[in-house]
């Protein structure tokens, strides 16, 4: 029955025998239908005493209902079109379905809600280093190892992690592990290497790349290389993950070989890891830099004679064709920061002092200039070097002015870099800086000098953008370049007019 | 030109040298949407989701289920790195260990009596649908186990076939793979006739020392010292496949009290 | 448990971050699982990294769900809140964490208004004012006496009240009887007509249903819940099902009560004509069932969520007793007759116990219709139910869903993983009129003020530091 206006407009009310919706349904549809103009109210509801209630107190008479019954009640404006809001209320009732939502999962919010849905067996964490922890405790208390590429994450938290990873006997790579090799799966910057007889555990991410490459090149496969993290061979983490990793290596029956790498690490630490190592059934070799300690390159031979391999030729690539500086310093300009302690040590005892960012001594601290009267090693990769902007090994620019800075300078005699290759590196390295080298030369020409560059290149056959192919465009560009950095660092000392 | 979609695999070092060679067309032989297998210069080469059982002769994605358009691809080539399926590029970023380890042959009795308990009657009904005088001279080493078993049973890898696999690659765990037992001999001269081109390629694997995984893990365990280790590795192999697992098992049984009847007279 | 072979590449990654390092580890065939990380709640990273070192959290965790999952809640008695709660003349239970008259909303002071007069303390409820104001009233949250109550929760000593109990440990809850829809006490209202059916409920039905239960013996309304899952209940805004089946389980003794059959016939209407007659029994069973994760020190699992229609509290399993509290917030959902959204209180109820312990908003799933009340989709409600995985410890084995493969219901809230998330508990819920009287004007979804969760988990910190530095 519509009847005519009481105060305004028109009022409508409809007794639907036997129609039922539930009374969610309903609600939405009177929401709806009120929502079309010249609707003043709507209300769509079944006639229980309840409704009947509300429906009263909005005005509406009505008629005998039963609660099996469905109202319809509509107040319009006085130019409401009741056809229209009739029409709207038929719509709203036979609407099925809204439009579905989005029907595919949500991804998870936290690295716990991940690994509870899922069998992965390692999490990697790289979300900036303050929350870090969180995420890496979430795989602890899973059961699982993780990996924290994090940096800037507090010494108090590391030792907490591989604390309870160690009552656990799981695993924490890193903090600030760039690099690992797990199975062959690598993660961060690593190198493809095959499968091998190698273990290798890593406080030095790119002083495992280096061994790596250096195995690889001479036909032995790394199957795992676990990184710790630079601060596990510190006093403060007493070499935590390095037993971890250690004793999983000594456990899997393919390893027939461990190689700890490390920067200087603490006495006291590295003094415990031998004897640990001592009492296990695989035998373990330590990388350890430091003055008077072997370099890399002496290490993986070391690997391979206890191996029973035959020494290699290491690989170059236009080696000896620069002529010897006449006085000036060694500069150097790195990425890798393991490979620039290791030119340091071995300039540092040819040459005399080297001045850096990442000094050998607080003394021969370079300031943030990066320009000093002496011989100087930049680790371009630093910390300090490296907020607000990507890693050296993904974005060359600022080695790249440097390198034109450095060859501009009378005093630089010879300029030593490093180029690290694997995944997460750059697609193509050479691609910028052999021209750099070809212009850094020329422009030493031009004002009437020679400027020998000597390349570490870091780097195997099946890495992306593959070892001798980058190789020999930095030689084309007239480097001279080796796969060791110990040998280049050799013959960059050579070259400056060293004693070797 | 239309554009090709490349996939990420992971590979052992075999599969990736014959990708490494020039381009040659390859015939599609077996599809599923967990391994599509191809022949290529007469061996068998596959690309596997993650569902599938990783087979050595394969390159294993990343996938939970192979996409759609594997599934149709009409052409196959393999060559230069890659195994290209219809439009879909499978490039191997990935090296995996698919050898067997080293098995010490003076501990070889030990060995056999370890996996043995392992194992317990849990490969009997195995053993009751292969003639069982050809198991018996399996354990004798003679050639003649050979023609008797090879292709026998149904199936991609028939269950002979999975016995004989089991066998050679023990074998070649404990003795190395230059040995020249007569089984082996055997096998390599009568499998490309005898069986499927894939059971055919995996009897080749197991004589290299290329496995899958759950028969490497099981060969792992019986070079440690752990039986629990053994125990939990005998139990994931025989959940392998339909039988297949459990074949694989019975042919290192079988070839374990092969190595230690000899290593005593 | 064994670890894996460092020579054998992992069956799968987890990685959170960078999405550089997930790309690299997905081109070498592993499949990577991503975390959609973002940065935490303001302000609580430090917090969060103190709690999660805390070596007692996890295992007080797992203590702390698996005491909640044994518990049973058998409904054992209906009897007057002045001999089962002690509750004397001039004392008043509420809902939510403490209040004064001084803050009180509309709706609660409604239905402490309407209590006085039941109680026979005024005879006209408007009277009642001044009894409050003069603070001679004694006000007291239902939780702090095991108690909860739906919406203004008010409990005075002559109303009849469930009592359930966990045979294991012999523990209690208490609740109300539930007065049905639209112009009720708990809605705030205290007109006559809502009086006269307090007295009803008090003079008839209780003593009724207390006959019925001893007769029929013990309910298992855990039981119960677990079915109504199943038949599309989420236990908060819908108790369709599990009303019927407490008739069910209770109609032949009520039939067989000493009392005139008419009565008989108005108490079974009563209760079969109220599809939320159950929900003062869910919330009860859900209380009983977490308040055996009270007190466990280290444990960042919540164990109660209540609102008193000003603000909103939660309640810690490793922080005591203590509310940390915010402004309730508005429920967002569909209005009845033409009241308009300046018309509705801000949150009330102690109802959100049911969504503490994995029922109402957290098992939305299962009853999709739920959704729509805020204009969802069903696709919006298996979110929903997924989304709150995100924040809570496990999963309830009893209470299961079947739309989701029979996933059980969410269970356990971490403080923590709220402040990781910033993901609030979706709460279902009914909206009271602003104004004293007026009742029930919607019904929708709301959340707690974020603020409770930061607070709690500061708390938490603080006692982790104390424990580690002795």
């Amino acid at each position: 029955m519509t009847s005519p206006p009481t105060t305004s407009g028109i009022t409508h009310v409809e007794v639907r025998p036997g129609a039922y919706a539930d009374s969610v349904t309903l609600l939405q549809v009177s929401k709806d239908v009120a929502a079309v103009s010249g609707v003043e109210n709507a209300q769509v509801a079944m006639a229980t005493p309840l409704n009947l209630e509300v429906l009263e107190s909005m005005g509406f008479a009505l008629p005998a209902t039963t609660p099996n019954d469905m109202v319809v009640a509509l107040k319009l404006a006085d130019d409401g079109d009741l056809a229209a809001a009739l029409a709207a209320v038929e719509a709203a009732l036979s609407r099925k379905t809204r439009s579905a939502g989005r029907a595919e999962d949500e991804p998870h919010r936290t690295t716990g809600a991940a690994l509870a849905d899922s069998d992965a067996t390692l999490a990697l964490v790289s979300v900036p280093g303050e929350h870090a922890f969180v995420e890496a405790v979430d795989a602890l208390d899973a059961g699982r190892d993780v990996m924290v590429f994090s940096d800037n994450v507090p010494v108090e938290q590391e030792i907490v992690l591989k604390r309870r990873a160690t009552e656990r006997g799981l695993l924490v790579m890193g903090p600030d592990c760039g690099t690992a090799v797990v199975g062959g799966l690598g993660l961060g910057f690593a190198n493809r290497t095959k499968p091998g007889p190698v273990g290798i555990v890593a406080a030095s991410g790119t002083g495992c790349q280096q061994l790596m490459c250096l195995l690889d090149a001479a036909g032995v496969g790394v199957s795992a290389a676990l990184g710790v993290g630079g601060r596990d061979l510190s006093k403060d983490v007493g070499g935590l993950s390095t037993r971890e990793a250690l004793r999983r290596l000594d456990e899997d029956p393919t390893v027939e070989l461990a190689v700890v790498v490390s920067k200087p690490p603490a006495e006291e630490v590295a003094a415990s890891l031998r004897e640990f190592a001592a009492g296990l059934s695989t035998p373990v070799h330590f990388a350890l830099l430091g003055e008077g300690q072997p370099d890399l390159t002496a290490a993986a031979e070391s690997v391979l004679s206890a191996l029973g391999r035959p020494e290699p030729k290491w690989k170059s690539w236009g080696a000896g064709t620069a002529s010897a500086a006449t006085g000036g310093y060694l500069r150097g300009l790195f990425v890798g920061g393991t490979l620039c302690d290791e030119a340091m040590l071995m300039t540092a005892a040819a040459l005399g002092p080297v001045k850096s960012n990442i000094p050998l001594s607080p003394e021969l601290q370079l300031d943030s200039s990066l320009v000093a009267e002496s011989h100087t090693m930049v680790d371009f990769g630093d910390d300090a070097l490296t907020a607000g902007r990507a890693h050296p090994m993904i974005d060359p620019t600022l080695r790249l002015e440097n390198l034109a800075r450095v060859a501009a300078d009378p005093s630089t005699a010879v300029v030593l870099m490093d180029v690290v290759l694997g995944d997460g590196a750059e697609p193509d390295p050479a691609a910028a800086l052999a021209p750099a080298i070809l212009a850094a030369k020329a422009d030493a020409h031009a004002s009437g000098r020679d400027l020998p560059v000597v390349v570490a290149c870091v780097g195997t056959e099946d890495d992306p953008q593959q070892l001798s192919r980058q190789a020999r465009a930095l030689a084309g560009a007239g480097a001279e370049v080796f796969l060791s950095n110990a040998q280049a660092t050799r013959r960059a000392i050579e070259l400056t007019g060293g004693s070797r | 030109m239309t554009t090709r979609t490349r996939i990420p695999a992971a590979a052992p070092a075999w599969v990736r040298s014959v990708l490494a060679g020039p381009d040659r067309p390859a015939r599609v032989v077996h599809r599923g949407s967990d391994a599509v297998y191809v022949d290529v210069d007469g061996s068998c080469l596959g690309a596997l989701s993650t569902a599938a059982t990783a087979v050595p002769c394969a390159v294993r994605t990343g996938l939970p289920e192979l996409p759609p358009r594997l599934l149709v691809a009409e052409h196959a080539t393999v060559g230069g790195g890659r195994l290209a399926l219809g439009d879909t590029d499978l490039v191997v970023t990935r090296t995996v260990a698919a050898d067997v380890p080293r098995l010490g042959a003076a501990e070889v009795l030990g060995t056999s009596r370890r996996l043995t308990a392992a194992v317990a009657d849990r490969a009997e009904h195995v053993r009751a649908e292969l003639p069982g005088v050809a198991l018996e001279t399996l354990v004798a080493g003679r050639a003649e186990a050979v023609p008797a078993l090879l292709g026998r049973g149904s199936g991609l890898t028939p269950l002979g076939d999975d016995v004989l696999a089991g066998w050679v690659a023990t074998v070649v765990a404990v003795n190395g793979p230059s040995d020249d037992a007569p089984v082996v001999d055997a096998v390599a001269r009568h499998a490309p006739a005898m069986t499927t081109l894939l059971s055919a390629t995996l009897l080749d694997c197991a004589r290299r020392g290329d496995v899958i995984p759950q028969f490497r893990t099981l060969l792992l365990a019986l070079a440690g010292p752990d039986q629990r280790a053994i125990d939990d590795a005998v139990d994931a192999l025989l959940k392998v496949g339909h039988t297949s697992g459990a074949g694989l098992t019975l042919g290192a049984v079988l070839a374990l009290r092969h190595l230690a009847s000899r290593s005593h007279t | 448990m064994s670890t894996t072979r460092p020579t054998e590449a992992p069956s799968g990654v987890v990685a959170a971050g960078a999405d550089l390092f997930a790309d690299a580890v997905e081109g070498q065939a592993v499949p990577v699982s991503r975390v959609d990380w973002r940065p935490p709640m303001e302000g609580t990273a430090a917090d969060l990294a103190t709690v999660l070192a805390d070596p007692l959290r996890q295992e007080a965790n797992e203590r702390a769900v698996k005491a909640m999952l044994d518990v049973q809640a058998m409904l054992v008695a209906v009897a007057p809140a002045s001999e089962v709660l002690g509750l004397r003349r001039g004392e008043f239970l509420h809902a939510g964490p403490p209040l004064e008259w001084a803050n009180a909303s509309g709706p609660m002071r409604g239905a402490l208004m309407g209590a006085a007069a039941l109680e026979g303390l005024v005879d006209d409820p408007e009277d009642a004012v001044k009894l409050f104001e003069s603070g001679d009233m004694s006000l007291e949250p239902c939780h702090h006496r095991s108690a909860v109550g739906p919406m203004a929760g008010v409990v005075s000593p002559s109303m009849w009240m469930f009592v359930l109990e966990d045979p294991a440990s012999g523990r209690r809850t208490y609740c109300s009887l539930n007065e049905g829809l639209g112009k009720v006490l708990r809605y705030g209202a205290y007109s006559s007509e809502v009086l006269e059916r307090l007295r009803w409920m008090s003079a008839v039905l209780g003593p009724l249903l207390a006959e019925a239960v001893r007769a029929a013996g013990p309910v298992d309304v855990t039981g119960i819940l677990t079915q109504m899952l199943q038949m599309g209940d989420e236990a908060h805004n819908r108790n369709r099902a599990g009303t019927l089946m407490l008739l069910r389980d209770l109609s032949p003794a009520l039939v067989e009560a000493s009392a005139p059959s008419s009565d008989i016939a108005e108490a079974m209407r009563f209760v079969g004509g109220n599809d939320h007659f159950f929900l003062n029994l869910a919330m009860p069973a859900c209380k009983l069932a977490l308040d055996a994760g009270r007190g466990i020190e280290g444990s960042t699992m919540v164990v109660a969520m209540a609102r008193n229609g000003t603000e909103f509290g939660i309640q810690v399993a490793g922080t005591g007793d203590e509310w940390f509290t915010g402004p309730a917030q508005l429920a967002e959902g569909l209005l009845l007759g033409d009241y308009k959204p300046e018309d509705a209180n801000p949150d009330i109820g102690d109802s959100a116990i049911t969504e503490t312990a994995g029922l109402g908003g957290f098992s939305m799933a299962t009853a999709p219709a739920i959704v729509r009340l805020v204009g969802g989709t069903v696709p919006d409600a298996l979110a929903t139910t997924r989304r709150m995985l995100e924040i809570t410890l496990g999963q309830n084995p009893r209470w299961t869903i079947p739309v989701l493969e029979f996933q059980g219901a969410p269970t356990g809230i971490d403080v923590t993983k709220v402040c990781r998330t910033g993901i609030l508990p979706q709460i279902n819920t009914g909206m009271a009129g602003r104004k004293a009287g007026v009742g029930q004007v919607g019904a929708g979804l709301v959340t707690p003020p974020a603020e409770c969760f930061p607070k709690a988990l500061a708390s938490l910190a603080e006692r982790a530091r104390k424990r580690a530095h002795g």
